[in-house]
């Protein structure tokens, strides 16, 4: 009787441990990007983006150029980047929310938006996360995250946070150490768990 | 008045009712029916509790919408992301340098953009209604008499819904969605146990007068 009770002690503890909790062990794989959603997979070995003059401006160019160099840095992985000027046919734009007083409208820190390729008038038109994209466009809030009072780690994350985004990255679960966490996070760099998320992907 | 001039009367007055109005500003709402929605993610402070929301909500009303509402589009739809500014009542202050029967703008993250049909918003917030007997947890813009939403979806609730998320099923894929299907939800998407959970404590404290 009381090695079968030690059994099930035992098998309890074991199967406590083995069962993945959400919110704890994050999405892998398929589970952390937006199903159907993204660039063409072949797009990203040479993501075309650009940065508008505000994001050189107001301080931003570092935290971009350091974001890029995460994704790009990351081994066996098909990702690699250009940069273009504003305007020139770039697959990816960042820029900062200073428009009309867009920025004031959103307590957020970024937000990626993608678009697609209207057929009838070949402009631009809203895609959803879902969908294959044809551009992207990251508006980074330097409004808010000075309301926040951002440090660079965070300013970083947040960058790093939406580049993830264009690259069809969900939202990681909070308590989960991935930059895909929402938040004011002090990740400088994409972690692990992100890491092994966009070699499985590219 | 004769028969054929109240026929006439009654035949725009019916045709008017079909198409709908469609208004970017002013008092009307907009005509939602096939209206596609587009729920886009950000990166936020999300609130754990109650606490934490009030500490950086400088102003907390309870208030009502008033049916005034402009939409803040660009000229392209990649221009800036779209949001509205509602005019808003205050009912009672709860906190903060406002008064009762002030009216303010509130910058809502979420729009409806009537020339494409399309719902744009962030983290599923939903657009306030004149029927909603709202508390908001706000604090100022660089705009005069103009307020944001703390925490976006995080920082408005509605009194006068009283049904618990949990008990009740939501759409969450919205590629087949359409904006009638949600028009009269708090909140639409992903968020609704972190909500519920806030909003639980929200109306525990904050009652509505």
């Amino acid at each position: 009787m009381r090695k079968m009770t030690s059994l099930v002690a035992f098998l309890f503890v074991a199967s406590v441990f083995s069962i993945p909790v959400s919110g704890f062990q994050g999405k892998t794989n398929a589970d952390a990007f937006w199903p159907g959603g993204g660039f063409l997979n072949n797009k990203y070995s040479k993501l075309t983006y650009s940065t508008s003059n505000a994001v050189d401006r107001l301080g931003y160019s570092r935290y971009v150029d350091d974001a890029i160099n995460e994704f790009d840095s990351i081994s066996d992985a098909n990702i690699g980047f250009r940069k273009l000027s504003s305007g020139d046919g770039e697959m990816l734009s960042i820029v900062i929310d200073e428009k009309n007083s867009s920025e004031y409208a959103r307590d957020a820190f970024g937000i990626m938006i993608p678009f697609k390729i209207d057929p009838k008038t070949t402009s631009y038109e809203r895609a959803s996360n879902y969908e294959t994209w044809a551009y992207a466009k990251i508006w980074l809030n330097d409004y808010m995250m000075k309301q926040h009072k951002f440090t660079s780690d965070e300013r970083n994350k947040t960058t790093i946070h939406e580049i993830g985004h264009a690259f069809a990255m969900e939202h990681q679960y909070d308590g989960v150490k991935s930059v895909m966490v929402s938040g004011q996070i002090s990740y400088p760099d994409l972690q692990q768990l992100d890491i092994s998320n966009l070699q499985w992907k590219y | 008045m004769n028969k054929r001039t109240k026929l006439t009367i009654g035949i725009i007055a019916m045709a008017a009712a079909i198409v709908g109005i469609n208004y970017t500003s002013g008092t009307l709402m907009a005509k939602t029916e096939g209206m596609k929605i587009f729920s886009y993610h950000a990166d936020y402070k999300v609130y754990e509790d109650i606490e934490e929301l009030e500490n950086q909500s400088p102003i907390i009303v309870n208030a009502k919408f008033t049916g005034e509402r402009e939409t803040i589009l660009g000229d392209s739809v990649t221009d800036f992301v779209p949001f509205s500014k509602s005019k808003v009542k205050i009912i009672k202050v709860i906190k903060g340098d406002l008064e009762k029967e002030d009216n303010v703008l509130v910058f809502e993250p979420a729009a409806i953009d009537s020339e494409k049909n399309e719902f744009v918003t962030v983290e599923g917030y939903n657009l306030m209604n004149e029927e909603g007997e709202y508390t908001l947890f706000l604090r100022d813009t660089p705009k005069e008499n103009s307020y944001q939403i703390v925490g976006m979806y995080q920082g408005k609730y509605d009194h006068s819904i009283n049904d618990n998320v949990k008990n009740r099923t939501f759409i969450t894929d919205f590629e087949d969605a359409t904006y009638d299907d949600v028009a009269n939800e708090e909140i639409i998407g992903d968020n609704l146990n972190h909500f519920q959970k806030l909003k639980d404590k929200v109306v525990q404290k904050y009652n509505w007068e």
